[in-house]
């Protein structure tokens, strides 16, 4: 296992910049995660490190050895693809052993080494197998497993998680965890999902379209988010957002949106300034308010459209003076048509964006 | 099974196609053990009333037609190694890496196919007369196998543009080189694809008559379709019965080679289409 560092790295395809300027390191023996919607240029970078693809610009560093210019046998990584990458005309056994016969290990070496990690993947009944016989699950623990065996200096997995149906997600996810803590691993791990990252990872990067936009560990990027684009990126169900307007009087700070007024507190006065701010609540952090309690305050008066329960959770779709919200109920709320309810927001959970920067400015 | 109006047409007309393609073959074929003198009768007999073996035999003794055979079987040959030792760096290149002008060269490559034979015979004559290449079927190997490359390099970057370029990298990150990668997970996946464009150039090859006519000269430096075509004409006149009997002598190798890698072949010719 090794450290990762990235210096500066851009690249382009065409006229398009799918990486612009990109610097961050991966601790030796960490989990971290590069969290990005689709096209964001998680795959170009994975690439980028593996050797597969040639930055435009920046290096790339393991354990300080620069490795921007070594083709990709010499560099010992391994990297799990989003499409698995069997080679269908192998056994899984020949897959698996593919990097290990690279290194010229004797085939007694090789035989004890995949016997091992097939019995950490559960998948020693498979090794007579040809890829197209294996289910996705399977598939994906080969490809694991192909990774694993190779010792590598770092381990990248490209959305490993993305082909599998979410039960078997769920699985692999606890496996990946298994699997990280028993390696000691250093592992990059690029996913579209916020759980993911949030499940997972020590560290965690927000990629987006081709830029770093936020790093740190996973809650407290989750949290306190610097840009609106990581606050959509990561937050499930997508997280909510409000046009608001920002009003001083007397001292008072209100935030005024088209379905309640929140005050903010007064050191506001002098951080913000009024105008217009895009409020972001993520689904979480309104609640449905049963009873009424007249201490509660930003309560506000919502339609109730539709429902639905996944598991022991609800997601409930409210529209409130014009406005969509999604809320993300911890518990299983089963109504039959549509009806008015309250809602109560959050005060201490919002975010403020600015309208023009996208930058965070509260809190 | 339901049987409907359009099933019943369906098979007619594959009925009548198939009777359409098979009736010059098998009216070729019966010919050949017909006596001259049978086969100019009118109408046409489609049973040789004269039943007679002997063309089979004098062929093979009227003329060098083991020479023939020889030759086409060389020429064939060296022109498929050659076309596929040629077309298959190309073919991978075209399909793998990103240049400027990409489609541009394989269009011009292409081209090449669409040329005329008969525009540049006389130059190659001139040229294979000046390196003492003319009549033997090294030459005539070289020269198909030069003008078949275009086919192979469109047929095979379709099917290794088929591959995922992710198995190669995935090949490379576990300590392969790009050529290992190509020779080891590439090459035996696009395996169908190389049969089938090898069969086409070997067939092309064997059938080849322009060049062949031109660039042989003595008898026994000729291959099977310019030998074949001796029997018309000359002092015996139209030998149509030793015309059909060579003939089929001549395709019998390559309907058993289709018929010997048909699966491949099936796949192969399909492959390249349905995404």
């Amino acid at each position: 296992m090794a450290k990762l560092r990235v210096e500066k790295v851009s690249k382009k395809f065409g006229p398009k910049k799918v990486l612009e300027d990109i610097s961050f390191e991966v601790e030796e023996g960490s989990f971290t995660t590069l969290l990005g919607p689709p096209s964001a240029g998680k795959t170009t970078l994975l690439r980028i490190i593996a050797g597969v693809e040639h930055p435009d610009k920046g290096r790339i560093f393991l354990d300080d050895e620069d490795i921007t210019d070594l083709p990709p046998k010499d560099r010992n990584v391994a990297l799990v693809y989003q499409t698995f990458a069997l080679y269908p005309h192998m056994k899984v056994y020949d897959n698996i052993a593919s990097p290990l016969k690279a290194r010229k290990l004797p085939p007694d070496e090789i035989r004890k080494k995949i016997e091992e990690i097939s019995e950490f993947l559960n998948i020693h009944h498979l090794l007579d197998r040809y890829p197209r016989e294996l289910s996705g699950g399977e598939k994906q623990r080969v490809a694991i497993a192909r990774a694993m065996v190779k010792e590598a200096r770092i381990y990248l997995f490209d959305e490993p998680l993305t082909n599998l149906d979410y039960k078997l997600r769920e699985a692999a996810r606890t496996e990946l965890k298994r699997m990280s803590k028993a390696l000691k691993a250093t592992i990059l791990y690029a996913t579209p999902d916020p759980i993911d990252a949030l499940a997972l990872s020590d560290k965690v990067h927000i990629l987006f379209e081709g830029k770093l936009l936020q790093s740190g560990a996973p809650r407290e990027v989750h949290d306190l988010p610097n840009n609106l684009n990581v606050a959509r990126v990561f937050s499930y169900p997508t997280i909510n957002l409000i046009d608001a307007d920002l009003e001083m009087k007397n001292g008072k700070v209100t935030l005024k949106t088209p379905f309640v007024s929140i005050d903010l507190p007064t050191y506001c006065t002098s951080t913000l300034a009024e105008g217009r701010y895009l409020l972001a609540i993520r689904p979480h952090d309104l609640h449905i308010v049963f009873e009424e309690d007249r201490s509660l305050t930003n309560v506000f008066k919502a339609r109730l459209l539709l429902t639905y329960i996944i598991g022991s959770e609800t997601i409930a779709h409210v529209e409130a003076n014009g406005v969509r919200l999604t809320l993300h109920l911890p518990y299983i709320y089963r109504v039959g048509e549509v009806r008015d309810v309250k809602v109560f927001i959050d005060a201490n959970r919002i975010l403020l964006f600015d309208a023009n920067t996208m930058e965070r400015v509260y809190p | 099974m339901k049987i409907n109006g359009w099933k019943i047409a369906t098979v007619i007309a594959f009925i009548l196609l198939t009777i359409w393609t098979l009736i010059p073959i098998y009216y070729s074929f019966i010919t050949a053990f017909k006596s001259r003198i049978e086969i100019t009768y009118w109408p046409p007999t489609l049973i040789p009333k004269e039943f007679t073996m002997q063309y089979w035999f004098i062929i093979w003794f009227d003329r060098p037609t083991i020479a023939y055979y020889r030759n086409t079987v060389i020429a064939s040959l060296i022109s498929t190694l050659i076309a596929l030792a040629f077309s298959m760096p190309t073919a991978y290149t075209c399909a793998r890496f990103n240049f400027k002008n990409r489609s541009d060269v394989l269009f011009t490559i292409l081209t090449f196919r669409f040329l005329p034979p008969a525009a540049v015979v006389l130059p190659i004559y001139v040229f294979l007369r000046q390196l003492a290449l003319i009549d033997t079927p090294i030459s005539l190997g070289l020269i198909y196998g030069a003008i078949n490359i275009p086919i192979g390099v469109w047929v095979l970057r379709s099917y290794i543009i088929e591959i995922p370029p992710e198995l190669e990298e995935s090949y490379m990150i576990d300590g392969y080189s790009r050529l290992r990668a190509f020779l080891n997970i590439t090459l035996p996946l696009i395996r169908p694809g190389l049969v089938a464009v090898s069969l086409i150039i070997l067939a092309l090859s064997w059938g080849e008559f322009l060049f062949a006519s031109i660039l042989t000269t003595s008898p026994a430096g000729k291959t099977l379709p310019v030998g074949i075509s001796e029997y018309m004409g000359g002092e015996w006149g139209y030998e149509w019965n030793k015309i059909m009997a060579a003939t089929f002598y001549a395709i019998i190798p390559i309907i058993i080679a289709f018929i010997a890698i048909r699966k491949h072949l099936a796949r192969g010719l399909t492959f390249g289409i349905v995404r």
